[in-house]
């Protein structure tokens, strides 16, 4: 009786209504949210920096100061470990084997670590350290560089030590290269900052490896790269550079927007 | 020849059909998110003192056994409650085991330079390990798979503070 009432039709267009929301049909058409993505390999990461080259000296360390900014944090994506991070980095020519020093936000936590990243052999795992929260807004220098009496690169939070590594870039593939690197786990979303509060990595150095002294970075390249293949486009910037996501919709947008709307921006001061 | 009424029965009957299979669907489809929001079962945590003398090299973190019935190794909170503040910085969904484990806890790098004057030397501490859990790094090309990793979160015994966390993924010495 009550099926006559209705009507088949307005029972299936009811059910319609409830099913669309409920398997998220309509997501696309959402704006101004992460892209959490569906695959961890997707990772997206902004880089800022310069690998060894010909054109430079080989390095063995690199350091920048960066203030904690928040961002918007991807918290409902199927891979359970979800972060951002803003590091410093040195890896072998492969970037296979690395250490890496900075800040990361978990966004299933929304807590936030200061943090240290290594991996010591290509086949083998990474290990990190975490420590205390650092606060939004707070001006630390992050570095990772050479030390005699370890005689490996070790990871530091302004005058402390976040992690010795044991790992002398020396037995790596070399030249090594040293990047300045804003990244989340997931396809686009905020890299800790904003278009109004950008992510700033200051007073970049970089440690020569044939006398282990820390230069200035210099300037004239900036670039970034926002690619399935993470590492595709590594390019160099000045002593100087920003790095931040509007946070648009990118599906929406299409890559060659994708590419306008994500800029890191190195800026010229000498 | 199907009568107009026994037609209509069948439609309705359809109607129910689709209507009991569709709603099927989406609970099922509810369940499933619902599952991945939680994660993988969580077995209780094991809570108790460390039995024996701990460390793992490359970490340079070292747990000692703390000396029975001192007043000075009384800790202001429980196991329990040092593993929920674990939890609610890091937020762990699997692993095969957990243990919450008094012991002193040393860290000879952490916050010193050169080994010297590091932050944590014998602090009594819980000491929170996941083992076999899921790896907390992206894979570092598209497509790889990572190792199960064990997780480490020290939290001082008598603060409640959070003091270090450790990630490893794949094997590590632990003597």
């Amino acid at each position: 009786m009550m099926l006559r009432r209705i009507g088949p039709l307005s029972l299936i267009a009811l059910l319609l209504m409830v099913l669309v929301p409920t398997l998220g049909l309509g997501s696309r058409a959402r704006a101004a949210e992460p892209d959490c993505g569906n695959n961890p390999g997707d990772a997206a990461r902004w880089a800022v920096g310069y690998g060894s080259s010909d054109t430079y000296p080989e390095f063995l360390g690199a350091q920048a100061v960066n203030r904690t900014r928040a961002g918007a944090v991807c918290k409902d994506k199927p891979y359970s470990w979800n972060y951002v991070e803003i590091i410093v980095r040195v890896s072998n020519w492969y970037r296979s084997r690395w250490v890496s020093a900075g800040h990361r936000v978990l966004g299933h936590t929304n807590q936030r670590f200061i943090w240290a990243n290594w991996r010591a052999a290509t086949s083998g795992g990474s290990m990190s350290a975490f420590g205390p929260a650092t606060g939004v807004g707070g001006l630390h220098t992050y570095t990772v560089g050479w030390r005699d009496a370890c005689q490996c690169l070790v990871a530091k939070w302004d005058g402390g030590d976040l992690a010795e590594t044991g790992i002398n870039p020396y037995n790596w593939e070399r030249p090594s290269r040293v990047d300045w690197i804003g990244s989340a786990t997931y396809r686009r979303s905020d890299v800790p900052g904003s278009p109004s509060a950008r992510s700033h990595f200051d007073q970049i150095k970089a440690q020569r490896q044939s006398d282990r002294v820390w230069i200035a970075s210099p300037c004239g390249r900036a670039g970034f790269n926002d690619s399935r293949s993470k590492w595709a486009s590594v390019a160099a910037a000045c002593d100087d550079a920003e790095v931040w996501t509007y946070n648009t919709c990118i599906s929406c947008a299409g890559p060659a927007a994708v590419a306008r709307e994500l800029p890191i921006v190195g800026r010229k001061r000498r | 020849m199907l009568s107009v009424s026994t037609g209509r029965r069948w439609l309705s009957v359809a109607v129910v059909l689709v209507t009991g299979l569709l709603l099927g669907l989406v609970l099922v489809i509810q369940g499933r998110g619902a599952q991945s929001r939680a994660g993988l079962a969580l077995p209780e945590p094991g809570v108790g003192v460390l039995a024996a003398p701990r460390s793992i090299p490359a970490f340079h973190i070292r747990q000692a056994v703390p000396p029975a019935g001192a007043a000075s190794v009384v800790p202001n909170i429980s196991g329990r409650q040092a593993y929920d503040v674990a939890q609610q910085l890091f937020g762990v969904r699997s692993a095969r085991s957990i243990q919450v484990e008094l012991s002193l806890y040393s860290d000879d790098v952490f916050g010193g330079t050169d080994r010297k004057n590091p932050t944590f030397q014998n602090v009594l501490a819980w000491v929170v390990t996941f083992h076999e859990t899921e790896c907390p790094e992206a894979p570092a090309e598209p497509g790889q798979t990572q190792p199960p990793a064990m997780i480490i979160i020290a939290v001082d015994a008598l603060t409640g503070e959070f003091m270090r966390g450790y990630s490893v993924c794949g094997p590590v010495e632990v003597k």
